[in-house]
């Protein structure tokens, strides 16, 4: 289990970091940050149903930040957080 | 059954090349044919004709190429050449193509992989080797949606072709289909897992830069100012260390001087390292593939001794994939700007990554990008690196 994960819980933080391997920490965060005010999602350790809400609105998004999260969606569903 | 890799390095007209190309392949292997051969041709060697003269000879043998930017086997490199690269054994090879990689990515990439199986009984290892064209500019775009379509544990590694630094057009095959703005991809099953390796040896000169305008794999402002105003004022320094005034380079030597100094996107506590592959009329420049706005970049920079070292690691890394299992060969995807960097260095380079796997024959070319993708990775487009597929 990631040190950021507890039980089914996982942290926002971990969430842009998988995004960040495509388009950069500084931009994973603030499209992680939009999407959690935009669905009112309040709060950094989120259950994994609130995780693949966030990933589903940042995969509404064109170009490589939509394409990255969806796969990140992908991933995260079948495999939980990848430990890399 | 062994697993056998033939290379050769040829050049000359395309019927010299040509014959030069399949006499080592016969003298290697008799009447048998490779299952897999990869060609890596500079645009002296037009792969529409070089294709046909190569295609006739193997029948049954799946053959990907790409247009290049330099060529190299494991005994240095050429310019003006075309690289061959051909793998025997115990493998299931399956191949697709696909164009209009600009026009729609997922679409493109959806339909080069329609027809490829997901699984093959007996054979538990799969390792995708993917060309595509860079100035589609969709390169992160179509690895990550082949990730997603294939799933889990798929291992993907290729290059992105080149035009000899001209930035211009860039072309990749499937036996005699050849296309710019296409993408190609080899899908292989093996008994043994095939290794992966990947390592740059860049490092941040500039402070963190906002793209502040950007459109897909074009950004046009960074920090409120004019890209490549932005790239020429922060590379000052560096630059008058390398007698380089970037006001006063030619438009051909533009490709290079930003290969040079390509953008770091900040990941943990590494750099993404992402290549302007040209500046337009606009003084914007265009990318491999996308950089969203609001992205914060840094521009890199790295020394010779840097790059040697990092094609080392990234052997060393391919290698440790396949534990204590001897080595056949390497395919090697090392990006056109260390070339650049290391010059006449750049063939020890490749022979330390020889060296790493057991002074093994290998082959490859000098791309404008780089893919290694590992199963559970979120990435897998790269810059300024060295890519290593090391075959048992």
């Amino acid at each position: 289990m990631s040190s950021l994960t507890t039980n089914t819980k996982i942290h926002s933080s971990k969430i842009a970091e998988l995004l960040s391997k495509s388009i950069g920490q500084e931009k994973a965060n603030e499209v992680v940050l939009q999407a959690s005010k935009d669905l009112n999602i309040k709060g950094d350790s989120l259950e994994k149903e609130e995780a693949l809400q966030i990933l589903e609105k940042i995969g509404e998004s064109p170009g490589l930040v939509g394409i990255v999260a969806r796969l990140a969606k992908v991933r995260v569903r079948l495999e939980g957080i990848p430990q890399r | 059954m062994t697993t056998k890799i033939t290379t050769a390095l040829a050049s000359g007209s395309s019927e010299e090349a040509a014959k030069k190309l399949v006499d080592a392949v016969r003298a290697d292997l008799g009447d048998k044919n490779p299952v897999l051969m990869m060609l890596f041709a500079s645009t002296t060697q037009p792969l529409e004709e070089l294709m046909p003269k190569i295609t006739s000879h193997f029948s049954d043998t799946v053959i990907l190429a790409a247009s290049s930017a330099g060529e190299f086997v494991e005994s240095g490199d050429k310019k003006d050449s075309v690289a061959l690269w051909a793998l025997s054994g115990d493998f299931k090879v399956f191949a697709g193509m696909a164009t209009g990689l600009k026009e729609n990515v997922e679409e493109a990439v959806a339909n080069s992989l329609s027809h490829l199986p997901h699984e093959v009984e007996g054979y538990p290892y799969r390792t995708g080797i993917m060309l595509l064209d860079p100035l589609s500019g969709s390169g992160e775009e179509a690895v990550l949606i082949t990730a997603a379509m294939f799933g889990g544990d798929l291992r993907l590694a290729g290059g992105a072709s080149g035009d000899d630094l001209l930035m211009k057009k860039t072309y990749v095959a499937y036996n005699n289909s050849v296309h710019s703005d296409g993408v190609v991809i080899a899908l292989l099953f093996s008994k043994q897992p095939v290794g992966v390796g990947v390592s740059h040896g860049h490092k941040a000169l500039s402070d963190p830069l906002r793209i502040t305008r950007s459109s897909q794999n074009i950004v046009y402002e960074i920090e409120g100012q004019v890209a490549w105003d932005v790239w020429k004022d922060r590379t000052q320094k560096a630059t008058a260390l390398q007698n380089i005034d970037p006001d006063k380079l030619e438009e051909k030597e533009i490709g290079a001087f930003l290969l040079r100094y390509e953008a770091g996107l900040a990941s943990g506590q590494e750099y993404k390292i992402r290549a302007p592959l040209a500046c337009n009329n606009d003084k914007s420049l265009t990318f491999a593939c996308g950089i969203p706005e609001g992205s914060v970049i840094r521009i890199t920079e790295s020394n010779s001794d840097d790059q040697i070292c990092s094609a080392k690691e990234a052997a060393r890394k391919a290698h440790a994939q396949l534990g204590d299992i001897p080595v056949a060969g390497a395919l090697v995807f090392d990006c056109v700007c260390r070339k650049l960097i290391l010059d006449e260095d750049f063939k020890k380079a490749i022979q330390a990554i020889s060296c790493e796997l057991g002074n093994v024959p290998l082959a490859g070319f000098e791309t404008y990008g780089e893919i290694a993708l590992d199963a559970g990775d979120m990435s897998g487009f790269h810059n300024t690196t060295t890519v290593v597929l090391a075959f048992s």
